[in-house]
């Protein structure tokens, strides 16, 4: 699905730069900022961002007064959603030179999982499909202003957490929200992403 | 060029007019917020223009496909109007070109909508 | 938005207590799998009514079937958008919805519940497709094993046969995203033998129960049934422990 370079070269292959969070309008500014930083160093560049795919817009469409899904299966819908990124997104991009900003992409869905008490080993192995990004970035919740909190319809981490409150089953979303925050905050004492803070 | 959208009623279609370049980032976001929006207010008959869309690229052509997964999802119908044989051929090597009315008439276009 | 009130918890040692209680009155997960063809569904619908007739309280959970996920399955069917990762994972979400929301409820509350098709389906499949099967292992995990696994083995000739007597194959049944052939039963045709090769090694390693499905209605049904009456339940503590506990958990009004 590539397009041919105007000089019939193959160009080298571009980066991918992961920008974890809890999404919302300040993943979008981070991403924004990243872009710039890149741009002044004459890098392409362009984002690839939660629910391309429309599946998770799809649900809200059209499945209220549903029993909520159980953690696994919202699992399974992002990792739907990151494979249909992969394959009309970022793939080609990386493939075409461009550096690809994918917020989210896999250890938000991994830390939402390990704060529903799934095993990380699980989560890494379900997403190994996805290729390891060349660095991460990290936009910390304390960095999120009132007026740009995340909604159920631009975080994954919110959609989740919403559905899973109202449904029959029960589900300490405070847990899962402090295990998520937790997976994210080892990541970055371990030196395994950077803090990305969106002004 | 800046990729824009803009949207008009003929009847009970919406026809969104794509304009400049729908590659990954502003471009396939601008059609990805347009569809939803219309989804959101109802609207389930519309015809894509892509007369004056300069360049799409293969997130351009997701956007579309996600759109249609969207529309069809709710009852409703996507169509393609003016598709410019670059964009047919991305449909052909993604094998997706036969699910796709396509018309190069606006008039006849409207008229197929149930 | 205010959290959800945190419900009193068991412990561990009461969820294992629960679960050995209900060991001998839980409900028997019954599993028909089979290629397209092969007439599993009329003898599932035919050892239904037998089981209801012996007093069993029966629901049937069919593939690809929750409300939740199969609007978006059919969706993308219909676009033809679907590689085999979005195909296979898309399946597998519904599968753990109807788990979590249909065959665990059922069968706590002592129902016997038939699933036309489960999740070695999927297995086959998607192996089928191309995808590693020690992924599909994880994609599927954690695995919930019936007590029974019906498998009605069928040649790719006697499948292809009976489905192009009844109707044109879809564009996934038939395995064109695959083959990219146009044309859906020589499509169907090559891709089933793939499918069915794939059913047969699950065969062997599961130990599911094979049904020649070459066989009349009657003598399969009647098969089916002294099947079930010599087999025995899967122990839950052996096989199935750590699913029922995590749903129990989340569950506690169950």
């Amino acid at each position: 699905m590539a397009t041919q370079s105007s000089k019939g070269v193959k160009p080298a292959k571009g980066r991918l730069i992961a920008l974890e969070g809890t999404g919302g309008r300040s993943m979008a500014v981070a991403a924004r900022q990243i872009e710039r930083r890149l741009r002044q160093e004459k890098l392409p560049i362009a984002s690839s961002g939660w629910d391309a795919s429309d599946l998770f817009f799809q649900i809200a469409q059209g499945t209220r007064g549903l029993p909520a899904p159980p953690p696994q299966t919202l699992i399974l819908l992002y990792a739907t959603d990151l494979a249909f990124r992969l394959r009309w997104q970022i793939r080609p991009a990386l493939e075409e030179g461009i550096t690809v900003i994918a917020a989210p992409y896999v250890e938000t869905v991994i830390g939402f999982g390990v704060g529903a008490k799934l095993p990380a080993a699980w989560l890494r192995r379900l997403f190994a499909f996805a290729p390891k990004p060349d660095e991460t970035y990290r936009v910390p919740e304390a960095a999120v202003p009132a007026d740009r909190r995340p909604t159920p319809s631009d975080s994954f981490i919110e959609f989740c957490l919403t559905h899973l409150r109202g449904g029959p089953a029960s589900w300490n979303t405070e847990e899962i929200r402090s295990g998520y925050t937790g997976h994210l905050n080892r990541m970055e004492s371990r030196g395994k992403s950077r803090v990305a803070v969106p002004r | 060029m800046n990729a824009k959208v803009s949207t008009r009623q003929v009847g009970e279609v919406t026809v969104i007019d794509l304009e400049g370049r729908i590659t990954l980032g502003d471009g396939s976001n601008l059609l990805r917020d347009e569809l939803r929006h219309l989804i959101s207010t109802n609207r389930r008959k519309i015809l894509l223009n892509f007369a004056e869309v300069s360049y799409m690229d293969s997130s351009g052509l997701g956007q579309v496909v996600a759109g249609f997964t969207t529309v069809k999802n709710q009852g409703g119908q996507l169509k393609l109007l003016n598709v410019g044989k670059r964009i047919k051929d991305l449909l052909n090597m993604a094998r997706i070109a036969s699910i796709f009315e396509m018309f190069d008439d606006e008039s006849a276009a409207i008229m197929t909508f149930a | 938005m205010a959290a959800a009130p945190v419900r009193s918890r068991r412990t561990d040692r009461q969820l294992h207590d629960l679960i050995r209680a209900r060991e001998q009155s839980r409900g028997l997960l019954i599993a028909f799998e089979g290629p397209d063809g092969s007439g599993k569904t009329t003898q599932r619908r035919l050892f239904k009514n037998w089981l209801q007739t012996e007093g069993h309280q029966v629901v049937t959970t069919k593939w690809n079937s929750s409300p939740f996920v199969k609007p978006l399955v059919r969706a993308r069917k219909e676009a033809r958008a679907l590689s085999p990762e979005e195909f296979c994972l898309l399946h597998a979400a519904d599968f753990h919805y109807r788990l979590d929301t249909e065959i665990l409820p059922a069968l706590w509350q002592g129902e016997t519940v038939i699933a036309d098709r489960y999740l070695f389906t999927g297995l086959a499949r998607d192996a089928a497709r191309g995808l590693d099967f020690g992924w599909l292992l994880d994609v599927y995990w954690p695995l919930f094993w019936p007590d029974v696994v019906f498998y009605f083995s069928v040649s790719p000739e006697t499948s292809g046969k009976r489905i192009a007597a009844e109707r044109l194959p879809s564009y996934y049944e038939a395995g064109q995203d695959m083959t990219q052939m146009d044309d859906s039963i020589g499509s169907y045709t090559s891709f089933i033998g793939r499918v069915i090769q794939e059913y047969e090694a699950l065969a062997k390693i599961f130990h599911f129960v094979t049904v020649d499905a070459e066989q009349s209605i009657d003598e399969q049904h009647k098969l089916i049934r002294s099947l079930f009456a010599t087999s025995r339940r899967r122990s839950i503590d052996r096989f199935n422990r750590e699913v029922l506990t995590a749903w129990l958990r989340s569950h506690p009004k169950a």
